[in-house]
């Protein structure tokens, strides 16, 4: 005898059924597969067993981890029980069969056509879809938008700098509270900072961000007589973390656009 | 918003100093102004007479930062 997997369709051309009938096929089997069903249903195997299918599920049995013998079940039963007209035709068979084809099916289910259809159906029942080629750019488009903003490239960073929906702060010989502890409650971005100062180290000025310095410098660190100008753009600070300003002379200046999320 | 504070309160020899040191003061009522805040809109300066003036939102001046 062959050792080649013999798999058949069943009936030989699908055929439909009324709710609540049923229809029996005397075939032995490891190897089961529904080629074609207009819904879900039960497959009843060797009167016994009870399992729900839908089209492109399989199932296959396994060996005994014992003997080794392949396990088959004798006889299957398709019960229709979806609640109208059931068109159906299985594939029977047995052998070691095995497909590189997967189907699922549960709470969530996906469903491929090669190359232009992906479907998602929820639990919900809801089926996402991307299946349309203006849909098709449109996710491409923004692919390439994503991996250029990725990129560690100035020129697209820079775009990410924007005053729109920012507020400002300046001191010069004076000091503040930018955003306090309490006021920043889901993060603050900063835009754009900048400090400078022209003196000695006292008349410095600086950006602190929960307490500690983002630019500039503090008493003792700055120069004892030069320039300094500091700036930084784009940078997302946590909620919760006060942000503070501070210049110590008319020589020194701190400049803040930012934005409370 | 807490109100800012002024960081040094120049002395008129400081400013005489500074002066020479070709820092130029920008004026408010014939008066240098030694020391600006302003937070979202809300400014606050401070004068070399030790007074201040604060000037809300709306550019109306008032006497009370945060009014």
């Amino acid at each position: 005898m062959s050792n080649f997997p013999r798999v058949q369709q069943y009936p030989k051309r699908k055929i439909t059924i009324a709710n609540g009938e049923g229809y029996n096929i005397n075939r032995k089997g490891s190897f089961l597969r529904v080629r074609e069903a207009t819904a879900k249903f039960t497959l009843i195997f060797d009167e016994t067993h009870e399992l729900q299918f839908e089209q492109n599920d399989r199932l296959r049995l396994l060996r005994d981890e014992q003997s080794g013998e392949q396990k088959q079940f004798e006889k299957v039963r398709v019960l229709n029980d979806t609640g109208s007209d059931l068109t159906f035709q299985l594939e029977i068979g047995d052998g070691e069969i095995s497909t590189n084809n997967t189907a699922s099916s549960g709470e969530t289910a996906v469903r491929t056509n090669p190359d232009t259809e992906v479907q998602i159906q929820t639990k919900a029942g809801t089926t996402l879809k991307v299946d349309d080629d203006a849909t098709q750019t449109a996710i491409s488009a923004l692919e390439t938008a994503l991996t250029n903003l990725l990129k560690n490239d100035q020129d697209k960073r820079s775009g990410l700098t924007t005053f729109e929906g920012a507020s400002s702060a300046e001191y010069n010989n004076s000091s503040g509270t930018v955003v306090s502890s309490g006021a920043n409650t889901s993060g603050v971005i900063i835009r754009y900072a900048h400090v400078s100062h022209h003196g000695n180290n006292q008349d410095f000025a600086h950006i602190k961000v929960g307490g500690k310095i983002l630019i500039g410098r503090d008493a003792g660190t700055a120069p004892s007589n030069g320039n300094i100008e500091h700036s930084i753009k784009d940078v997302f600070i946590p909620a919760g973390v006060a942000i503070t300003a501070d210049s110590q002379s008319v020589g020194a200046w701190a400049t803040i656009w930012y934005e409370v999320l | 918003m807490e109100k800012p504070q002024i960081s040094t309160n120049l002395t008129a020899e400081k400013i005489a100093q500074l002066q020479a040191d070709d820092h130029v003061f920008k004026m408010h009522d014939n008066k240098k102004i030694i020391g600006k805040a302003d937070q979202d809109g809300y400014l606050i300066i401070w004068l070399e007479d030790g007074s201040e003036i604060i000037r809300n939102a709306d550019g109306e001046f008032v006497k009370e930062w945060g009014a």
